[in-house]
């Protein structure tokens, strides 16, 4: 069976969580949907926004199409084992159907073949206009920037439970599963009784380091002295994390060593937290947090909802990021933050300054960043940046709003 | 719809062009015209109004003539006029095109061909097809122009055309709209039906969908758009000439009833935006972000279109959410008549001519109301009042009782409340659902017009009736009232409507074993309250007929006759269950000798207050 992963024109709407990587690539439940349908499929196809495609072809490579029955899954579904393993079974019975959420289609079965020339802009619409009959259960996506987190909560340990039953870990402790090379100080104190721990290839967990699961952490991380890294936290590879974290997803490459919290939040790939900072993730009265999205003020749903920061942002020391915040990509903050923050922008509003970081400055900034880890800057990363640069000009409209605390 | 006519042969041509679309007027009677071939050249005659007789210049002119083609107006794009009137010709004058139906994709084309330069004089789809012929065309190879042309059109389409350079010829092309042809050696004759081309000869061609062909006094040659050969037989028609106004129905009314699948068909055509699961309805002029605005809805109609404004309601109430109120529009103008601040108005009115809904609507507007019209006839007064709003194309209603109108209006009317949804958040899947059981009524109105022989049984037993009650809930409620409304109409016979739970609050009293009862029950989510109301009603020696849907047998021990509805969404329900309510009054009204097409004390569009 072939499968294609395509973004729709409303994947916009998750806001940084895309701007800089494509829907299908978003860490959710400990995995990625791309990785997910790479299990279940035999060839993985992707149609994703242009300007995207030079670099995540790298890591992301989709294959050639055949004629025959496609499975068209959209990228901002949520990455649940199960949703992935239904979908599988609802398409090996070879007849078509659509399967919605919301208003976005969220997959579709069309059994005579992928739709020629398909792009965001009308992947949806021609699936829809080819009328399949609707299956009975809607599978859910990620629409709005804190979508990730309600869902990540939810199918968390689902996912953690696929991940140990690939074989890849070994259990070292009960429930505590380990890759390659793992080293765990002994003076680290892991709790796995309410869920299990699992530390991918070359993790390293320093002393006096505090682990309760279930959580995960990525190849090559590194869980700092003394940090608090408590359940349903997702690392990346080749992050550094301390201070206190809990309900959190940390993408690839990031950074967050020092004291300070961070919990119910998303961080993306190549940020850094400096020491001190922290986020709220409840609000004073308890109430449900609201998130500003796209001009409107949507309800979350949630009662816990720290932040989502996009990937290549960093904060300056004792940064604090007030509950329900959305920050863009290559964004810079400092002190206060009690305001979605556009990409590319230099948030230091409580100190009466709100500019644009220029695109130049951030292509500094990832130059260097990426030297740090041995990784080389491409054309196509520059050209990525540049592009996500222009796709996010209108946002910085808002730096020019009134400043107050 | 439209009636389209093509002669070629001996004879007055001009008289005969003439009558033949005096047969079709039924199809349509806004404005007419011709276009005849006379050596090197054709002259175009076109006039506002219905058929007459041409002016005597163009008769002088026009004696050289060796056929022609013709046509009878039922305006859909542009409104009633000399200038919007067919034929339509090309820059040059030499092609010439009639034209039935609707081309979906006539405004790019039309704006493709303006930005090279072609001079368009009227505002209809059918201007088009001339200058896309005249594009082709290379001076030699009609057909092929006629093809390539073909090629490029979306919509419906009966079409007959004519060029000063291929005398003796008329090019027919068929899809959707209906188009027969015939010859005999000595004539050629084509028109949108038989009726028209049954005083030449009675054996007719019917082209079929996706045909075009070139028709000569010597033969008919077909290919379809694939551009192979096509061959058909001709069949010999069987219906009376003085049949044929009416298409071979006794009545305007039944020859409707039945057009109903089709006219259904023709309120959803091209407005089904299946792309992003809505409603297309650009006459409408409401952004998604102006209907996000609204707070409310009030809809003005009078008679049949109040009963659908009420169904309208229910529509509109449950899938946007948006409260609904619905008028008597002379209760609107002489009442209190407020319009609410950020709302709607809507008005119905299946003529565009009705005076107390023209007069509500126009104190609306005074207030400042924002509003929309549903109209059946184009450029009506409520559709020019309005300057915004949806034409039902159901085609000209001759029949006083309205009955494909209604229908139609629902049709409207669930296109409508499904564009209010999605811009108000409905989520895909139920406007996809939506989309599949609107797509699916043609087929299950053909499927109850096949049981039209059960109906005339329960007429039959209601006949002799002098009182008769419907009951219905929710959306059926208003349906009860349209079920009554009719059988007074056309039969003469008191009866009312009422919702079924009101029964007990009153009118209970009235139910003997002379008044029969009609229970609408082919909603499911009302169905067990209904079966009570049935039991109430049996247990006094009450009547009932019920309408049921398939499948159910709740009635089936309490009724004396049951009618079956295929299974439809809740809200999409009256649209079918109005077809045996038609019905029954009608064949009520044949058994008790009424006029059924003119009934006593009524007029087709009550044009005072």
């Amino acid at each position: 069976m072939q499968c294609v992963l395509f973004e729709d024109s409303f994947t916009r709407d998750s806001g940084p969580l895309v701007s800089a990587r494509p829907a299908f690539a978003v860490t959710c439940g400990v995995s990625i949907l791309y990785e997910a349908a790479r299990r279940r499929f035999d060839t993985v196809g992707t149609v994703m926004r242009d300007y995207l495609a030079p670099v995540c072809n790298r890591s992301f490579p989709a294959d050639e199409l055949q004629t025959g029955p496609t499975l068209y899954v959209n990228a901002s579904l949520v990455p649940d084992a199960a949703s992935v393993r239904r979908l599988a079974q609802l398409a090996d019975r070879g007849e078509g159907f659509m399967a919605t959420h919301g208003d976005r289609v969220a997959a579709a079965l069309l059994p005579d073949g992928p739709l020629p020339d398909a792009s965001p802009e009308n992947v949806a619409s021609r699936l829809l206009e080819t009328k399949l009959p609707l299956a009975s259960e809607e599978m859910p996506t990620i629409d709005y920037p804190f979508d990730v987190v309600k869902y990540h909560l939810e199918i968390f340990e689902r996912n953690l439970g696929t991940l140990i039953e690939s074989g890849r870990f070994t259990e070292r402790a009960k429930n505590v599963y380990v890759g390659k090379d793992v080293s765990i100080a002994e003076t680290a104190v892991l709790h796995a009784e309410e869920g299990p721990i699992v530390l991918d290839d070359n993790a390293r967990v320093m002393d006096f380091a505090y682990l309760m699961g279930p959580l995960y952490v990525g190849k090559g991380s590194r869980i700092i002295e003394r940090s608090s890294v408590k359940e349903h936290v997702a690392v990346g590879h080749t992050c550094k994390i301390g201070g206190e974290v809990e309900a959190s997803i940390i993408e690839d490459y990031s950074n967050k060593q020092h004291h300070g919290f961070l919990g119910h939040s998303y961080v993306g790939s190549w940020v850094n937290l400096g020491a001190g900072t922290s986020n709220s993730d409840l609000k004073n009265t308890y109430g449900e947090v609201r998130v500003g999205v796209g001009g409107r003020v949507v309800p979350s749903g949630m009662q816990f909802f720290g932040c989502v920061i996009g990937d290549y942002s960093k904060a300056a020391i004792n940064t604090s990021i007030f509950t329900g915040k959305v920050i863009g990509v290559c964004a810079v903050l400092y002190g206060f933050v009690t305001t979605n923050v556009p990409s590319f922008c230099n948030y230091a509003r409580s100190f009466g300054q709100v500019s644009e970081v220029s695109i130049e400055t951030a292509l500094q900034m990832q130059k260097r960043m990426f030297k740090r880890r041995d990784v080389v800057q491409t054309p196509e990363d520059e050209a990525l940046l540049r592009a996500v640069y222009e796709a996010t000009r209108d946002e910085r409209g808002m730096a020019a709003e009134p400043l107050s605390l | 719809m439209c009636g389209i006519f093509g002669y070629v042969g001996q004879g007055d041509i001009l008289d005969i062009l003439t009558e033949g679309i005096r047969r079709l007027e039924y199809r349509g009677y806004d404005s007419w015209g011709l276009a005849v071939g006379r050596p090197g050249t054709l002259s175009v005659f076109r006039r506002k109004g219905r058929v007459e007789g041409m002016s005597p210049e163009f008769r002088r002119e026009a004696t050289d003539a060796w056929g022609g083609i013709a046509h009878t107006r039922w305006a859909t794009h542009g409104e009633p006029s000399e200038r919007n009137a067919h034929p339509h010709t090309d820059a040059t004058g030499r092609i010439a095109v009639v034209h039935n139906g609707v081309i979906e994709n006539f405004e790019p084309l039309r704006s493709a061909l303006k930005a090279k330069g072609v001079p368009f004089k009227s505002d209809t789809d059918t201007e088009v097809i001339a200058h896309l012929i005249a594009r082709f065309y290379d001076g030699a190879n009609l057909r092929a122009a006629f093809l390539k042309a073909l090629r490029v059109l979306d919509g419906a389409y009966a079409i007959a055309m004519t060029c000063a350079d291929c005398p003796g010829e008329i090019w027919l092309a068929r899809n959707s709209s209906p188009l027969v042809a015939a010859q005999t050696g000595e004539f050629a004759v084509a028109a949108s039906d038989a009726g028209a081309v049954v005083p030449f000869t009675r054996d007719v061609v019917y082209l079929g969908d996706g045909e075009f062909g070139r028709l000569r006094p010597d033969g008919l040659m077909l290919w379809n758009l694939a551009d192979e050969p096509v061959e058909r037989e001709a069949k010999t028609v069987d219906f009376d000439v003085a049949d044929m106004d009416r298409g071979g129905y006794t009545h305007f009314m039944l020859k409707e009833i039945h057009e109903q699948p089709q006219t259904i068909v023709n309120a959803m055509r091209g407005r089904l935006d299946r792309a992003n699961a809505t409603a297309r309805l650009d006459g409408l002029g409401l952004t998604e972000s102006a209907v996000r605005d609204l707070r409310s809805v009030r809809i003005l109609a009078c008679g049949t279109s109040w009963h659908a404004g009420l169904i309208g309601r229910s529509m509109i109430e449950s899938m946007a959410r948006l409260p609904v109120h619905v008028d008597y529009a002379a209760e609107f103008r002489y009442g209190a008549g407020l319009v609410e601040r950020d709302g709607l108005v809507v008005a119905i009115s299946q003529s565009g001519e009705t005076a107390d809904t023209l007069a509500a609507l126009r104190e609306a507007k005074r207030q400042g109301a924002r509003v929309e019209g549903i109209c059946n006839v184009v450029g009506s007064s409520v559709a020019r009042e309005c300057g915004a709003g949806l034409y039902l194309h159901a085609g000209p209603e001759l029949g006083v009782a309205s009955t494909k109108a209604f229908t139609s209006q629902l049709v409207v009317l669930s296109l409508f409340s499904l564009f209010l949804a999605r811009a108000c958040g409905m989520p895909l899947s139920e406007a996809v659902r939506f989309l599949d059981a609107l797509e699916a009524l043609p087929e299950q109105a053909e499927a109850m017009l096949k049981k039209s022989a059960d109906t005339e049984g329960i007429a039959h037993a209601m006949s002799g009736a002098r009182n008769a009650l419907y009951i219905g809930r929710q959306y059926e409620y208003p349906l009860a009232l349209e079920g009554a409304l009719k059988l007074k109409e056309v039969s003469y016979i008191h009866a009312e409507g009422i919702p079924a739970a009101e029964l007990k609050h009153g009118p209970i009293a009235l139910i003997d074993p002379e008044m029969p009862t009609v229970v609408l029950g082919a909603q499911s989510a009302v169905l067990d309250k209904m079966t009570t109301n049935v039991r109430e009603i049996r247990s006094r020696g009450g009547r009932v007929f019920a309408v049921a849907r398939e499948g159910c047998d709740a009635f089936d021990a309490l009724a004396e006759r049951v009618l079956a509805l295929p299974s439809a969404p809740d809200a999409l329900t009256p649209i079918l269950g109005a077809i045996p309510l038609q019905l029954i009054a009608y064949y009520a009204a044949l058994e008790r000798g009424c006029d059924v097409d003119r009934p006593r004390n009524l007029a087709k569009s009550v044009t005072v207050e």
